[in-house]
């Protein structure tokens, strides 16, 4: 009886040693898995909130100088937007390719209409 | 609203997140800044004899005159405060050959590098928007507000569950965690959109200059900086005619800008500023810009400065989108619109939002209290000692700036260097007091002794310039009597602060860092 007690307890503790590993490594894991995310909404995320901001400035009906200021203050909560909705990735490694591929394709856009003089 | 647990618990560590990185900044940022706005006022408290100073638009001719005719290069550029709009006196400034900005009075012609009157306003504005850090404080700080965007949204996404149903609960009582998340809830909630505005203003003041520079090659095609100057100013950008030509007097300036106004639908427009570009020149132009209670930020009035042609204007209902844009950026920042009932809200939410951030602070220890022992944490005692020695410490701080600008010039000594001194000073004994001392201790000392610096303002100011509170009260001088009352005021709420940590030390719950028990 008291052996079975023992193996219990023993059981208990080793089985409580390895809850706590385990949920130090989801926590590491959950730390970096956060920092891939918030670099994808920090770095391409940007790129992203400029292009956005750069498209509706030329895309709007007059020179793009009209709309010059708004586009610069309207930066700053775009850009918190994205950081913000990276962290609706599952990971880091979705957010990246994600956020990047969307902002190269809206930069891209952008310059192509510049380019072409079809915005102004 | 219902959300998925993982994006509950990721938002939850992003705003913990944010609030450890960003919450001491904007605690000090907010508390300098709820004191900024009233700068005016303080610009006058701080300065001797301002109040007995009437100066006119003939003492301003006779300033423009001595530095266009001793300084050459202010003839291509100057600048020129009208009399009353920051100080009493009027003060032009301009750029030497070497870039140095050189600022000029009625009394010293030959201007001089610092600018005149009291530093005071100066110190805390920069406390404000730099920490008091030279150079890269601006930018930090700017960072500092995009993380608080960050905390803004994310504390709002994982309050949005329960925000309608516990908007107005404020529940006190044994659970103390819920306490302080109620109150902390309820004032982000109710100024949210205060703090929205000063998360993008606050980010854009301050870095500016830096996003021009990446977003000009980026989406506007290398042209932003040549297009800035038409988006942001108002006089059109004149070549010299070199022909010389005399400058129509500034006082038919000063009235033309009203008049432009006036005609315009803008009854109280006050002129504040001009620039004055290629003076004495015939293509000599000058910029008057003024301040419109009744707009959303003022406006400006460009002259031809021989003829006083009217060349452009941009002025409240009459501005172009950048103009109206900028002009709201600035008003809402500087809550410089309306009358003096906008100033205090703005000085009450200043001081709520700062609540913000020492709420969240407190949560943070709190939800990591061990119930169950009283030792805490280490991570919950460096944040106690953090949060007690950052934040009380500013206010100590501040205070004794507040003294030492009046003490020091009374004693004979350089107001300046001495405040500064004063100010960062203290803050740093405050630190180290607190590293020495058990939090709760600490707090309340640090406490008092920001409740008897504050109460010494006032004393200050009636022993070096003879201004007892009830002598401006009687006099009608509102701004001295302001600061002074609110000084006293502050005080008084330190003292209560520092009784009501005496209390939860004793009576509280005995396993944390705030127990007696634990000191």
């Amino acid at each position: 009886m008291q052996l079975l007690q023992e193996r219990t307890l023993c059981a208990m503790f080793f089985d409580a040693c390895d809850e706590r590993h385990r949920a130090q490594g989801a926590l590491l894991q959950g730390g970096v898995l956060m920092w891939v995310r918030a670099s994808a909404g920090v770095l391409p995320g940007f790129f992203l909130a400029a292009a956005l901001v750069g498209l509706v400035c030329w895309l709007l009906p007059g020179p793009w100088e009209s709309t010059m200021v708004a586009g610069l203050v309207a930066i700053f909560p775009l850009w918190i937007g994205v950081i913000c909705a990276a962290f609706r990735f599952s990971s880091g490694r979705r957010a990246w390719p994600w956020l990047s591929g969307l902002a190269l394709l809206a930069l891209g856009l952008l310059w192509l209409l510049q380019a072409f003089g079809w915005v102004r | 609203m219902k959300l998925k647990p993982a994006t509950l618990r990721t938002f939850t560590t992003l705003h913990s997140w944010m609030g450890l990185v960003a919450g001491f900044a904007l605690f000090v940022a907010f508390y300098a800044g709820a004191i900024t706005v009233f700068h005016h006022d303080l610009q006058q408290w701080a300065t001797p004899h301002s109040v007995a100073t009437a100066p006119t638009l003939d003492d301003a001719q006779r300033l423009l005159d001595g530095v266009l005719a001793q300084h050459p290069e202010a003839r291509e550029h100057v600048g020129m405060t009208f009399p009353g709009y920051e100080l009493a006196q009027p003060t032009a400034y301009w750029q030497d050959r070497h870039g140095t900005w050189l600022f000029a009075t009625p009394d010293n012609l030959a201007g001089s590098p610092t600018p005149p009157g009291a530093s005071l306003p100066e110190l805390i504005n920069q406390l404000h928007y730099t920490l008091g850090i030279p150079v890269a404080g601006t930018w930090l700080m700017g960072v500092v507000s995009l993380l608080y965007g960050i905390a803004l949204v994310s504390g709002f996404v994982i309050h949005l569950p329960r925000l309608v149903k516990d908007l107005f609960a404020l529940r006190p009582g044994r659970n103390l965690k819920r306490f302080w998340q109620d109150a902390h809830n309820v004032i982000g909630v109710l100024s949210l959109p205060f703090h929205i505005v000063f998360a993008v203003t606050g980010a854009l003041l301050c870095l500016m200059f830096v996003l021009m520079l990446a977003l000009n090659p980026l989406i506007y095609d290398g042209k932003l900086m040549t297009a800035s100057a038409a988006a942001m100013d108002t006089a059109p950008i004149m070549q010299k005619a070199d022909v010389t030509r005399p400058l129509s007097p500034l006082a038919s300036w000063h009235a033309r800008s009203i008049e432009v106004a006036h005609d315009q639908g803008i009854a109280d427009f006050v002129p504040g500023y001009l620039k004055l570009a290629h003076a004495s020149d015939a293509h000599a132009v000058v910029e008057i810009t003024g301040t419109a209670p009744r707009g959303l930020g003022g406006g400006a009035v460009a002259l031809d400065a021989t003829s006083g042609t009217v060349l452009a204007t941009q002025l409240p209902g009459a501005r172009d989108a950048n103009h109206a844009t900028l002009a709201a950026v600035y008003a809402l920042h500087f809550g410089d619109y309306g009358n003096v009932a906008v100033q205090w809200l703005y000085f009450l939410l200043g001081l709520g939002g700062a609540f913000l951030f020492y709420s969240g602070n407190l949560l943070w220890i709190e939800s990591r209290r061990k119930r169950r022992q009283p030792e805490q944490g280490r991570s919950s005692i460096i944040m106690a000692r953090a949060t007690v020695s950052i934040c009380i410490g500013v206010c100590v701080a501040v205070s004794a700036a507040f003294v030492a600008a009046q003490l020091l010039p009374w004693l004979g000594w350089n107001a300046g260097a001495g405040e500064r001194w004063a100010c960062f000073g203290s803050w740093a004994l405050c630190m180290l007091w607190a590293s020495r001392r058990a939090p709760l201790h600490a707090a309340q000392e640090l406490l008092w002794l920001a409740a008897l610096v504050t109460a010494l303002i006032p004393l200050a100011h009636g022993l070096a310039t003879g201004w007892w509170f009830w002598r401006s009260a009687a006099a009608g001088h509102g701004a001295l009597f302001a600061v002074d009352i609110g000084a006293l005021a502050l005080a008084i709420g330190f003292a209560a602060l520092a009784r009501a940590s005496a209390r939860r030390g004793r009576t509280g719950e005995a396993n944390s860092v705030w127990a007696v028990s634990h000191s």
